[in-house]
């Protein structure tokens, strides 16, 4: 077998002790700056790029990678302890993975969030090894037509992100698509609701949005209530999920783990969306969906899982075929031409050491990554008895770090304390920041893809209709729609009908 | 008798001034040097810099970093270094969208002509007509062919409006009086991706990116737009000699300082990055990745900015490309 050869050549270069030191260093940087809010990967693999100068090309991209993957797992930590997610992609673990925390079941959130990742993380490795240049095609079915429906079909499922009201969610979801045309529109190159800044000329950053309605609003909610928290520290047990837990959770994992294979693979925003899509599965399919957004354990399992697959397939356009799906990976592209390896299709065959070595070095990773997130457990729970007065103000700090390190700009801090403030208002309001969000990210590719499947077609709307992968997914999005309106028209009725 | 007293004061405070400033150069640098970025890290321009800056911090004995402020084209780094003060410590090296802007914006938040002073040119770089391997034109004079048959049919990707890769196709249509409709991307890799996919079926994009799918079969190359062939793919023609005579678009990298920097701090730093540039490693280096270094005098390079402005603001014009 090819692939058993390959693998166990890839397993002799990522087990040089070297290599094994700057997997070990890339990893526990990476949990690092993921527990760490706003402190992202993209930051910290530019800060270190420089560094990485004087290391031999393979070490240093293996450390890379580490910092990226491992800051996926980092990143469940805060939002399941604090309502704060560490990373761009844990957002949604905040939904269910706080109020696990306030339950007192922090222990088995972050216990699940591990297992899942490094479940997820194991076996998109294999997928890597097996069918990376395949799968890197199915990027190239994807034409604008079908990223259209594919976001609709995203939006459409944001709504059922919340649980509260639907108009309340439709509005939030409405508000994100608006905040999401900020800057200067691709296709015609007009600036909108700029106002003149040219800070704003590239839109508002989704680090900005989520640190912002989550993160500040977090702080600026708690300051209101004082000593309720105590509460919940006590019950803190172990991290170990039950069985319970566990037989809830497997089918999340799997799936999760399909979702983001797939999604980390399309360029732009792979990981992100995959975890909002796996939370809108798990909702989708759960007995009681109710329970979300109260703690249930799947809606912590499934995206978690998902955020750390995409992670991981992520790597497959750029080591098949040297384009980036999203920052990072350009950031890879950056670190690999400065090594003198110029990244595209052959890297594969010209440099089997570096591209075999890097996907054995990802399953070391995540074992490295589980072996050193599980025993942390227990000291990341510990957080939770640091006094308010002293969590929050560092909470803010990190944040402000953090945003201000995605592009060296303190307009965008300013931008993150007004989106607190907004945050606070729709808490207030009892409108919910995770439609926001999603809408925000769909809003501005869905618009992007729209007209330009448009331009393609020279104003024939029939494309959408015409290409299978695209109707399919309309189709989906349709029924979906009804899915969620019936209930709710149903529920009008029933309400008319007893007054 | 006043007045006088304060003229000899000026004499001798304008002549301690020279002679801080020959010292000044002398001495200099005596602290870290800070290299603006106006674009995100990773990119080829902040490649190019980093490979500057790590040679600069070796012959010099001083840090030289690099500061990616990316945002709005370049124009957000372009602000906060025409802010900064001009003693030499803050220099941006940035991409052809610094001589474009101008001619695309409305207005800027500075004068790229009189707030800037132009200290080398870095590298210069073609950019190849990639095609997809479906496409039925194999060379510039069948694409022409093609258009004409069909106009308004083709599209052509880009990274964005107002790049040197969307200007260069502009001015491929204008010259060779064919019609093909623009489809801007939101950077490089989305586009490339519909290329290689065949959504798109025509980009033109710098050798670094274009080259390594040419040589696996997965994209063909129908010219370059440097007017001379270029050394890393020599068997690629020119647009030019392919039935469009006097095509050239470069994309090209250059270094810039604030206004008003003293003339030995300009030479000074002009004679070291020269030197670097003209360093074996880094010339193979660049070459690598499809770029020429050049490293030419101040004047020399103030000379080049002035034609490229004039000759893109054309372009644009043509074109009718806007961005406010």
């Amino acid at each position: 077998m090819d692939i058993f050869r390959n693998l166990i050549f890839g397993c002799g270069v990522a087990l040089t002790p070297l290599n094994l030191v700057y997997c070990f260093l890339g990893v526990s940087l990476g949990t690092l700056i993921g527990v760490l809010p706003g402190i992202g990967p993209v930051a910290t693999i530019a800060m270190l790029l420089p560094i990485t100068f004087k290391l031999p090309p393979i070490a240093a991209l293996i450390m890379l990678a580490g910092i990226y993957y491992g800051a996926q797992y980092g990143g469940s930590t805060t939002s399941i302890l604090v309502n704060l997610p560490g990373e761009a992609s844990s957002v949604v673990t905040c939904l269910d993975g706080y109020a696990m925390a306030r339950q007192g079941r922090a222990g088995p959130a972050l216990g699940i969030a591990a297992i899942g990742s490094f479940f997820a993380g194991s076996v998109t490795t294999l997928l890597l090894a097996l069918f990376a240049p395949p799968l890197a095609q199915v990027a190239f079915q994807f034409g604008a037509s079908e990223y259209f429906s594919l976001m609709s079909l995203g939006l459409v499922a944001a709504v059922v992100l919340a649980h509260g009201s639907l108009l309340k969610a439709i509005s939030m979801v409405l508000l994100g698509l608006l905040l999401g045309l900020v800057g200067m529109d691709v296709n015609s190159g007009t600036s909108r609701f700029t106002f003149g800044a040219s800070e704003l000329s590239d839109g508002i950053g989704f680090v900005v949005v989520a640190m912002g309605m989550f993160g500040f609003a977090e702080v600026i909610r708690n300051l209101e209530s004082t000593g309720t928290r105590e509460i919940f520290t006590s019950r803190v047990h172990g991290w170990m999920p039950t069985r319970a837990d566990l037989k809830a959770s497997w089918k999340p994992i799997l799936r999760g783990t399909g979702i983001g294979s797939l999604l980390g693979i399309l360029p732009g925003g792979g990981a992100i969306l995959s975890s909002f899509a796996s939370y809108t599965v798990e909702k989708r399919l759960a007995k009681d969906p109710t329970r979300f957004g109260q703690g249930a354990i799947e809606g912590v399992a499934g995206p978690e899982s998902a955020n750390n697959a995409g992670a991981q397939t992520s790597f497959i356009p750029l080591l098949t075929l040297g384009i980036p799906p999203n920052a990072v990976m350009a950031l890879m592209v950056g670190a690999m031409t400065i090594h003198g390896i110029t990244p595209g299709p052959q890297v594969m065959n010209q440099r089997p050491e570096l591209f075999w070595g890097m996907i054995a070095s990802m399953w070391v990773g995540n074992l490295l990554l589980v072996v050193l997130n599980l025993p942390l457990i227990g000291i990341w729970v510990r957080l939770l008895t640091v006094p308010y007065r002293l969590l929050y103000p560092a909470i803010l700090l990190f944040c402000c770090i953090g945003v201000y390190s995605i592009n060296n700009a303190s307009f965008d801090v300013v931008l993150t304390a007004c989106f607190g403030i907004l945050g606070y208002l729709c808490h207030k309001l009892d409108c919910e920041p995770a439609p926001l969000i999603l809408g925000f990210i769909l809003g501005p590719m869905m618009e992007e893809n729209l007209r330009r499947a448009m331009v393609f077609s020279r104003g024939d709307a029939s494309v959408f209709f015409l290409r299978p992968i695209s109707l399919g997914m309309l189709v989906a999005a349709v029924s979906l729609l009804f899915l969620t309106i019936i209930p709710a028209i149903g529920r009008k009725r029933e309400e008319a009908f007893k007054e | 008798m006043k007045v006088r007293r304060s003229f000899v004061l000026a004499l001798a405070v304008t002549v301690m001034l020279f002679a801080a400033g020959n010292v000044f150069a002398q001495s200099y640098p005596t602290k870290p040097i800070r290299i603006i970025v106006p674009f995100p890290a990773g990119g080829a321009t902040d490649i190019f810099t980093r490979l500057i800056s790590q040679k600069l911090t070796e012959n010099l004995g001083q840090q030289v970093l690099v500061d990616n402020r990316g945002g709005a084209s370049g124009i957000i780094g372009t602000e906060i270094l025409v802010k900064s003060a001009p003693d030499g410590y803050t220099l941006m090296i940035t991409a052809t969208h610094h001589a474009i802007n101008p001619s695309l914006y409305k207005k800027l938040p500075y004068d790229t002509a009189r707030d800037l002073v132009a200290l080398t040119l870095v590298a210069t770089s073609p950019n190849i007509l990639l095609a997809h391997p479906s496409f039925p034109a194999n060379t510039v004079q069948e694409l022409i062919a093609m258009a004409k048959a069909k106009p308004g049919q083709l599209n052509f990707a880009s990274t964005g409006i107002g790049g040197s890769n969307h200007l260069s196709g502009e001015m491929f249509k204008s010259m060779a009086g064919i019609d093909m409709v623009h489809i801007p991307y939101k950077g490089a890799a989305p586009a490339m991706n519909d290329l290689l996919g065949g959504q798109v079926s025509l980009m033109f994009d710098t050798p670094a990116a274009g080259l390594p799918h040419i040589r696996a079969g997965k994209l063909k190359a129908l010219a370059v737009t440097s007017a001379k062939r270029t050394a890393i793919a020599p068997d690629i023609p020119t647009i030019a000699e392919s039935g469009v005579p006097g095509y050239e678009a470069l994309s090209w990298f250059a270094m810039y300082g604030p206004a008003k920097m003293p003339k030995e701090i300009v030479t000074r730093i002009n004679t070291e990055v020269a030197k670097v540039l003209h360093l074996p490693e880094i010339q193979k280096r660049f070459a690598d990745l499809g770029a020429e270094p050049v490293g030419n005098s101040p004047e020399e390079f103030a000379a080049y900015l002035k034609s490229e402005m004039a000759k893109w603001a054309k372009v644009v014009k043509d074109c009718g490309a806007r961005l406010d």
